[in-house]
């Protein structure tokens, strides 16, 4: 909302004199709740510049366009040459005399033009900054004394405060709402100007024009006035002023005058041209299904449905109560009577139908937060007598004011010592009082520390004693509530498992050199469907911002995909990043899907020269980071199994992790198709796991094993197997067929030769301890163990010790 | 035979001290001093147990050699610590008035004459002789993770409010309408709704547009008190340089009984504090979110920011009456504030950052820099 100073100060007094002003009133405004974004005034006064009157206009010597103009500024007279077309004897216009400062800051001198002195200059609107208007002079209405200040008539100075008003203050979409809070924190008075129509008592409106509301639930109030006779044209300098300082743009006197009252009042306005309603008739009613089409007066052609409410002509809608006129009933150059509409309508029914048609207006923006029902009238009022003063014409005696069940003020009780408990702030009623009826409400009665507010019908937003406690504090101001800090206490609950699994996880991460990454929620769900989801597996958003986020995420590894991807073609070499984040899933008869937290971690690094992949090893660095994670948490069972198929794994190389038979997640490299969704020539390896899935799982005992007493024996163990097995499969057998004090197996080893390739076989080497509990071990023990294990490898893999 | 054995350590011993005391290092006299009378494997040490095997006449000579020995190499030793030249000279005269008497030790008291006057000859040796370890080159550490700017902003605003004595709770990203509007008191013909741009998932689904669905899931699920704080990711359709469609946010909501708007003021000017500065000033003013009331936003200034000029960092208030029917709980016997605050925002004052969109690049050139 676009307020300039000097029409605020029609409805409260200021000191216009005063330059501080603005500065505090914006900061005042700030802290009663009305949030001043900007506050506009010229960079520096402009001045010098007089209403001068044209006392004769002579041709140029020497120029065929121009003409030498005689004026009188008040002084004395003087000669300027000028060549507007427009420039006549007896106008009066802005002149701005020798030494003048325009509003853009430019001087104005004293000028020989093609021989003709010329003392000054007479301004259009656009060198006065007030339009786009260059085609002549500017003539000034209402014949303004000649001499007078010229900026201050027409506002030049004049400062405009941009606020930004909250939802629940629909009062303040205006500048009366607005002077109702500076008056109250400026502790003067309001004052409103009463605009009294000026009425022609032998032709009552009733007699011209009849209103029919159909729907009061939507429309609970509609007043029509009818002015016949005017005449269309631009409206006074004055008013297309402060209707550009508001941000709108002067259309023609009518309309221009219902946008005046509109920023003036807040109640929204809409001139029909009387002639055009069939019936000369309102029928205020819902959309009818064979209405036919309806096209709004920007030429917009509207689908409407059964609920939106219409303004309708005795035949058809004319129309769409409360957002916006149709094309065939408004005010157009050739209009000499109209009838001008004031409403109240029920902000539910406004809201639906301008979301459904997807518009706001100036109108609707209003409507849909609440008018002042009681300020009908008033308005229409006021708008009639400034179409009569500005288009000329006669207003018919009366207002045809159809309004069903008056909506009366509601009373609201406010304890006083409710507000002081509630506010941590001591209040007596008498200070409660005073806060409210500062706002314009009236407290009718008190009793018992209760007092009775009456609340006026422009504050619909205050319904409930809540309401009346929130003026109370904004009025005696939250710089004077004092500080309490409530002591700490002790935490209701404590951290989370899953939490603190995240938190563990992020260490163990970070510890393991990969970087913290965090992504979007959302993915392109083509991209997903490229990495093997099928749509029933994933969950769309409706209204997604772009197809690269309509989805989302199945997987963390999406968005990690793309990071890896964007940091390569940037120059990094090699990229480890991880990620905690949740995924979504579509849950079969449940309103909101699977949300699930997991880990995901990812190490791509360009190929060594020479080669077109990454070593395979690096597989085994991810790999290592994530066992350290999950045996840090004691996981018990840990197995890494070949999986089936899963989207976005290449389906030879990845494992199922399991804990405790539970499964986790997936490790192994991004499947070929994953790559290419975001053009990774090089290879990636990467895991994802669920750390829902991990916090369900009971951990190992945490109790310590008691330190070793006796020396432990070691054994290395190298042996031949198909290449088809797995070091998995050879060291479950290895701890099954080792005995009670095999203490542990290590894989040190995995070899490959040609005569093992051409065999089809590899070598792996073990590490093995033995140790007893209580003795030294002989040799003869641990080979004993050793054999079996032997026995066993041959039997149950066709494995034989390397030679 | 140990009178052998000593006259051995001496040759050994003293070779070392004059040696470390050329090279003024302080450190390979403390080798030797370890070498020979350390505790456990000092060859000294050594001697001096395997005189309980001698006998007494034996063990009196040999053992007032073996404290000769040493009282020399522990003078030597600690002189050489010391930089002190004329108490190194003097253990050696020391030792060889002790070894005098003994035939056997001639040759040695020559070694140890000429070796204490060689020392005194020597002069000054320039300190600089010694190469120095060169401190400018780089340090190495092992290659670990850089943690995100905004989990490090998150984790940090947690750590505070927990001492506050808040607990963290967490809620669906996916979220109800019921949980994101109705509960809260935003219906959904109500122009708050255009207050956040909201994304819809299928039927009543819906991204959540802040934290606040916590609230109201925490306090279904449990009676009063409650003190919690609720951080995670929030989704409004809306992106440019200071929008971005998913951002973090942090909850708090605090509900007892008597709890007040000034409560609400200490509390934010407690944290605010904590975080930015005790250098920094913060405002309450009003404001309008439809679950609180009265609503305030919360300001913050300082003349390290912005040139001194307000900020606004979070928006708070005290739980609307209706939010507490919402939940079951009695709003004349309860009552409490909740405030909600971009952790984005906070990280952008904080490191300088000015494009929000940074945060979810994840280009690694920014996060080594966390």
């Amino acid at each position: 909302m676009r307020i300039s100073l000097e029409w605020l100060a029609d409805f409260v007094e200021l000191d216009l004199e005063d330059p501080e002003l603005p500065e505090r009133l914006a900061n005042g405004l700030l802290l009663a709740g009305l949030e001043v974004e900007a506050l506009e005034r010229p960079e520096r006064a402009c001045d010098g510049l007089v209403v001068a009157e044209v006392l004769s206009v002579a041709p140029h010597p020497n120029a065929e366009r121009l003409k030498v103009c005689r004026l009188a500024d008040g002084a004395r007279e003087r000669s300027v040459v000028c060549g507007a077309p427009n420039v006549e004897a007896g106008l009066r216009v802005v002149l701005a005399k020798p030494g003048a400062r325009m509003p853009g800051g430019m001087e104005i001198g004293v000028a020989e033009i093609r021989g003709e002195r010329s003392e000054g200059m007479i301004c259009s609107e656009r060198e006065l900054g007030l339009g786009a208007e260059h085609g002549g002079v500017m003539a000034l209405d209402g014949a303004p004394a000649v001499g007078g200040d010229a900026a201050e008539l027409l506002g030049l100075n004049d400062v405009v405060f941009d606020i930004s008003i909250t939802p629940n203050r629909a009062d303040c979409l205006s500048v009366l709402g607005v002077a109702r809070e500076a008056a109250a924190l400026l502790g003067a008075p309001l004052r409103t100007p009463e605009i009294a129509a000026r009425e022609d008592e032998n032709a009552p409106a009733a007699s011209i024009c009849a209103v029919e509301i159909q729907d009061a639930d939507k429309c609970p109030r509609y007043a029509a006035r009818v002015i016949r006779g005017a005449r269309i044209g631009s409206s006074p300098g004055w008013m297309r002023r402060r209707l550009r300082a508001a941000g709108m743009r002067p259309i023609n006197n009518v309309v221009d005058v219902t946008n005046y009252v509109m920023l003036s009042l807040g109640q929204p306005l809409h001139a029909f041209d009387l002639r055009r309603l069939a019936g000369r008739k309102i029928v205020v009613r819902r959309w009818a299904g064979d209405d036919g089409p309806f096209i709004t007066l920007d030429g917009q052609e509207r689908g409407m449905d059964e609920e939106d409410l219409m303004i309708c002509d005795a035949e058809k809608p004319v129309a769409i109560g409360g957002v916006m006129g149709g094309l065939d009933s408004e005010v157009s150059a050739d209009t000499r009577d109209i009838l001008l509409e004031s409403a109240y309508f029920a902000p539910v029914a406004i809201r639906r139908t301008r979301r459904r048609l997807g518009m706001s207006t100036e109108a609707s923006y209003r409507f849909e937060r609440g008018v002042d029902p009681s300020g009908v009238v008033r308005a229409a009022d006021s708008a009639a007598e400034l179409i009569r003063r500005t288009a000329g014409g006669v207003i018919a005696a009366g207002v045809v004011d159809a309004y069903p069940s008056p909506i009366a003020p509601k009373r609201v009780p406010i304890r006083v010592a409710r507000a002081s408990g509630l506010l941590g702030v001591s209040l007596d009623a008498s200070r409660v009082r005073e806060s409210l009826e500062s706002l314009g409400l009236s407290v009718s009665a008190e009793d018992a520390g209760v007092l009775g507010v009456e609340v006026p019908t422009f504050r619909p937003d205050i319904e409930r004693e809540i309401d009346l406690i929130e003026e109370v504090a904004r009025r005696v101001g939250y710089e004077s509530i004092p500080s309490t800090l409530p002591a700490a206490g002790r935490p209701v609950a404590g951290a989370t498992r899953v939490r603190s699994l995240e938190l563990r996880a992020r260490r163990m991460m970070l510890a393991g050199g990969f970087s913290e990454a965090l992504n979007y929620s959302f993915v392109s769900g083509d991209a997903l469907r490229r990495m093997g989801w099928r749509d029933a597996e994933m969950v769309a958003l409706r209204n997604p911002l772009s197809a690269e986020m309509d989805a989302l995420r199945t997987t963390l590894l999406a968005g990690l995909l793309a990071n890896a991807a964007r940091n390569m073609s940037r120059g990094a070499r090699e990229v480890r990043l991880f990620e905690l984040g949740r995924s979504f899933h579509p849950l079969e008869g449940e309103a909101l899907p699977e949300q699930t937290l997991r880990l995901a971690g990812l190490l791509a690094a360009s190929a060594p020269p020479d080669e077109d992949a990454p070593h395979p090893e690096a597989l085994f660095e991810l790999k290592g980071v994530l066992e350290r994670f999950l045996s840090s948490l004691r996981m018990r069972r840990l197995r890494f199994e070949p999986a089936d198929a899963a989207p976005g794994w290449d389906s030879a190389a990845v494992s199922r992790i399991l804990a405790d038979d539970a499964a986790l997640g997936h490790i192994g490299m991004p499947s070929p198709e994953a790559l290419s969704v975001r053009d990774i020539a090089t290879g990636a390896f990467a895991f994802e796991i669920s750390l829902d899935a991990l916090a369900e799982i009971e951990p190992a005992s945490s109790r310590v094993t008691p330190l070793p007493k006796y020396p432990a024996s070691l054994r290395d163990l190298a042996v031949v197997v198909d290449a088809g097995r797995t070091n998995g499969q050879v060291e479950e057998v290895i701890r099954q067929a080792g005995g009670e004090w095999l203490e542990s197996v290590e894989l040190f080893d995995v070899y490959e030769d040609s005569a093992l390739r051409d065999s089809g076989e590899k070598s792996l080497a073990y590490s093995l301890v033995f140790r007893h509990p209580e003795a030294t071990l002989t040799d003869a023990q641990v080979g004993e163990a050793f054999e079996e294990i032997l026995g066993s490898l041959a039997k149950r893999l066709g494995a034989r010790l390397r030679s | 035979m140990s009178e052998d054995r000593l006259f051995d350590i001496i040759r050994e011993s003293s070779d070392a001290v004059s040696e470390a005391w050329e090279a003024r290092d302080a450190r390979a006299a403390e080798r030797a001093r370890i070498r020979y009378l350390g505790r456990k494997g000092g060859e000294l040490s050594g001697v001096m147990r395997s005189l309980k095997d001698l006998s007494a006449d034996e063990k009196r000579v040999v053992g007032s050699l073996a404290n000769s020995v040493r009282s020399y190499i522990e003078a030597s030793v600690s002189a050489i610590k010391e930089g002190k030249k004329e108490a190194v000279v003097e253990a050696h005269r020391a030792l060889g008035e002790a070894l005098g008497g003994r035939e056997k030790g001639a040759a040695l008291v020559e070694k140890l004459r000429r070796t204490a006057d060689g020392i005194l000859a020597a002069g000054e040796v320039a300190a600089a002789s010694r190469p120095r370890v060169d401190l400018t080159i780089p340090g190495r550490a092992p290659l670990i993770g850089h943690e995100h700017p905004l989990t490090q902003t998150m984790e940090d605003l947690i750590e505070v409010l927990a001492r506050l004595g808040y607990s963290v709770a967490e809620g669906p990203e996916a979220e109800l309408d019921y949980y994101n509007f109705e509960a809260l008191n935003i219906p959904k013909d109500h122009p708050a709704r255009d207050m956040q741009d909201t994304f819809y998932l299928a039927g009543d689904a819906l991204l959540r547009t802040h934290t606040s669905p916590v609230q109201i899931r925490v306090m279904e699920s449990r009676p009063p008190p409650v003190k919690i704080i609720a951080p995670g990711k929030v989704f409004r359709c809306d992106a440019d340089v200071t929008h971005s469609p998913m951002f973090h946010q942090i909850e708090g909501l605090y509900v007892d009984e008597g709890v007040t708007l000034a409560d609400l003021k200490g509390t934010l000017e407690a944290f605010v504090r904590e975080i930015f500065g005790p250098e920094y000033r913060v405002r309450m003013r009003p404001s309008f979110f439809p679950f609180t009331e009265p609503s305030v936003e919360v300001d913050v200034a300082s003349e390290y920011l912005a040139g001194g000029e307000w900020m606004e960092v979070l928006g708070a208030g005290m739980v609307d009456p209706a939010v507490f029917e919402a939940v079951g709980y009695d709003p004349e016997k309860w009552s409490g504030f909740a405030w909600g605050l971009g952790v984005e925002r906070i990280a952008m004052l904080r490191y300088g950052i000015s494009d929000i969109r940074l945060f979810f690049e994840n280009d690694l050139r920014m996060l080594r820099q966390f």
